[in-house]
């Protein structure tokens, strides 16, 4: 089954440090998913890579089945792409990017782009430059809607937005892409805005991927176990992670949980709860199960 | 893509063309002073024919003119590669600079359209300005000859062959500019920031502009001879750039004895067969007491080796041709970097 993307042991370094290493994984079309993980993780490396801004060093890449070519014109109209550094022109009015956006592209909607910034008042007269970071980001958004793109690329789309306006966005993303059906693909580090807007989820930590997989799948297949503290993980658990006190211990287990005997509490965790176990312990992960996995041994 | 390529770089578009009307005029404004100042004297100039020589030596207003000419050269030999880096430095280190390269590689164009867009919407018009530059400057050159009658010469202005005056005049300017152009825009490529690309791109022009004057360009066409010292007219002639003077000599190796104002050598040839006459020179101006006869007896002879004024259009049309393969190999190169690495 050919995803909006699809990465196959997809590695990226530069000179001595490996940006991405070893990450196999599909984003299904159609779907919201989200891509969380520490500053650092290679997010950013995985959504360049995407986009066609880097080449892999291993693996390859590929965007509704086709190979990632830098420079095809097919690839290129197909996807949207918003960096985390937000780049625009500053010295273009709003008004010119819009026309940029309308040159620079095949097909390009400027009645959606202009509701886009009409949605979020911002003025299509005053230079980029002269905006607020959030307003330069809704205008970077604007032009990637603007592009309808299958595939939308999302670094950080709402680092630079206060809580409300981040809410905002997010609702009014949500409702622009049903209509159309497109992929989301949408990095961020805050998983308590992800969760409502999303519909899977990617955790990402040191460079490689620690699980995928849909929320929910993620919420029912993991349990929080709080006992009496042990030293070692009881034998035949898959512990993701284990914290102790001097008299508790917490384990977060993936799969049916064991029965350790009274004294011990079973509990539903919450995502959150779930992405920071895992990125506490970057060695545990495992591909989850679901329609979004891709095969662990993919080709080399 | 194109009105991208024009909104984006307009600016420094602007500024160039700003710099060359202020500096035209200027010009103008110097041609005009020598036009209303008093003609002296009438000079024959070999291959000029009669000029008015005006004076310049007394009276502080003409006499500064003098110096108005000379700083107007100056810039003219500097500008080739001020407005060529000043234009393609930031082509694409500016938009690495900015990470709008991010935004631009991610629509619908190709990096590949993207670039050679932006070579042709911003060269095209500097390659205009800069050939009506060179146009207006060779105007310029006619009507400031014979002005200068002090310490170079009142035929400085007539040779163009001087390493001073052959790159400001002729088509060479244009095709400087398309080379530090190329230049910019391949170390924008390279360096990423345009700071350095600037930097880089100024110093290898400098370092080109060095290695074809004193080694590339005196070779570029056939070189004559004059065997014996010149005489006093023959020597004015030479710096005339004077043509035909050759008297018969045979093609051997010899040492570079003093390059001079004008591209020739001078120095001492030596007899067939031997490779190198140091040692017989240095020989008879130490133990001999008449140099010249010693020399003459050891069959070492005397002799001027020149590039004659006939070669100029050869030497500016084949020195223009170098830079643009040069620059063609540049943007070659960017396209190229621009493909192939990441963002």
């Amino acid at each position: 089954m050919t995803g909006a993307l699809e990465t196959i042991g997809l590695g990226r370094r530069y000179r001595s440090t490996w940006g991405l290493r070893d990450c196999s994984l599909t984003v299904r079309e159609g779907s919201i998913t989200g891509l969380v993980g520490p500053n650092g993780a290679g997010k950013s490396t995985l959504l360049r890579l995407a986009a066609g801004l880097s080449r892999p060093t291993t693996g390859s890449v590929r965007v509704f089945g086709e190979e990632v070519d830098p420079n095809g014109k097919a690839h290129l109209a197909r996807i949207g792409y918003f960096d985390q550094l937000r780049p625009l022109y500053s010295g273009f009015r709003v008004e010119e990017m819009l026309t940029f956006g309308r040159k620079l592209n095949g097909t390009w909607d400027d009645p959606a782009a202009r509701a886009w910034l009409a949605e979020f008042e911002i003025p299509l007269d005053r230079r980029v430059g002269k905006l607020s970071l959030g307003q330069q980001a809704q205008v970077a958004l604007a032009v990637c809607m603007g592009k309808r793109p299958d595939l939308l690329l999302l670094d950080e789309p709402v680092a630079a937005l206060d809580p409300l306006a981040r809410r905002q966005l997010l609702q009014t993303l949500l409702g622009t892409v049903a209509e159309r059906g497109t992929t989301v693909f949408l990095s961020s580090h805050i998983v308590s805005e992800l969760e409502p807007v999303c519909d899977e989820l990617i955790i990402l930590s040191a460079a490689r991927v620690q699980t995928s997989g849909s929320i929910e799948a993620l919420l029912a297949d993991h349990r929080l176990l709080i006992g009496p503290r042990i030293d070692a993980d009881p034998p035949g658990a898959d512990v993701v992670s284990s914290s102790s006190t001097t008299r508790q211990t917490t384990l977060l287990v993936r799969g049916a949980p064991p029965d350790l005997g009274d004294g011990w509490e079973v509990v539903e965790p919450g995502l959150e709860e779930i992405v920071l176990a895992y990125l506490a312990n970057p060695t545990a992960g495992a591909a989850m199960g679901g329609a979004s996995t891709a095969p662990m041994d993919g080709a080399p | 893509m194109i009105w991208l390529a024009l909104r984006r770089h307009r600016t420094n578009l602007l500024i160039v063309l700003a710099i060359v009307v202020v500096l035209g005029t200027w010009m103008t404004l110097v041609v005009w002073q020598f036009r209303t100042a008093p003609v002296v004297r009438w000079v024959t100039i070999p291959g000029h024919g009669l000029v008015a020589e005006r004076q310049v030596d007394y009276g502080p207003r003409l006499f500064q003119l003098t110096w108005q000419v000379a700083e107007i050269n100056a810039l003219l030999l500097i500008f080739p590669c001020l407005v060529g880096v000043l234009l393609g430095g930031p082509l694409v280190a500016g938009e690495y600079d900015d990470g709008t390269n991010r935004l631009a590689w991610t629509q619908g164009v190709g990096r590949t359209r993207w670039l050679t867009t932006k070579l042709v919407v911003v060269g095209f018009p500097l390659l205009v300005v800069m050939a009506g530059l060179a146009i207006g400057t060779h105007l310029w050159s006619f009507h400031v000859l014979g002005a200068d009658s002090g310490t170079f010469g009142a035929f400085s202005h007539f040779n163009r062959m001087l390493p001073g005056v052959f790159p400001v005049s002729g088509i060479v300017p244009v095709a400087y500019t398309l080379f530090a152009f190329a230049l910019g825009t391949a170390f924008g490529v390279l360096l990423r920031r345009t700071t350095w690309a600037v930097v880089g791109a100024v110093v290898i022009y400098a370092l080109a502009l060095f290695v074809m004057t004193t080694t590339v360009r005196p070779v570029l066409a056939p070189q004559l001879f004059i065997y014996g010292s010149p005489t006093t007219a023959e020597e004015q002639l030479l710096y005339a750039g004077g043509n035909g003077l050759d008297r018969v000599g045979t093609a051997s190796p010899w040492q570079l004895g003093d390059p001079g104002m004008t591209v020739f050598a001078r120095g001492y040839i030596p007899p067939p067969g031997t490779p190198s006459p140091d040692a017989i020179v240095v020989h008879c101006e130490y133990h001999a007491p008449d140099v010249n006869a010693c020399v003459v007896a050891a069959h070492v002879t005397y002799g001027t080796r020149y590039q004659p004024a006939a070669n100029y259009w050869t030497l500016q049309w084949r020195e223009s041709a170098i830079y643009a393969a040069a620059s063609l190999l540049l943007f070659a190169l960017a396209l190229w970097g621009v493909r192939r690495w990441r963002a």
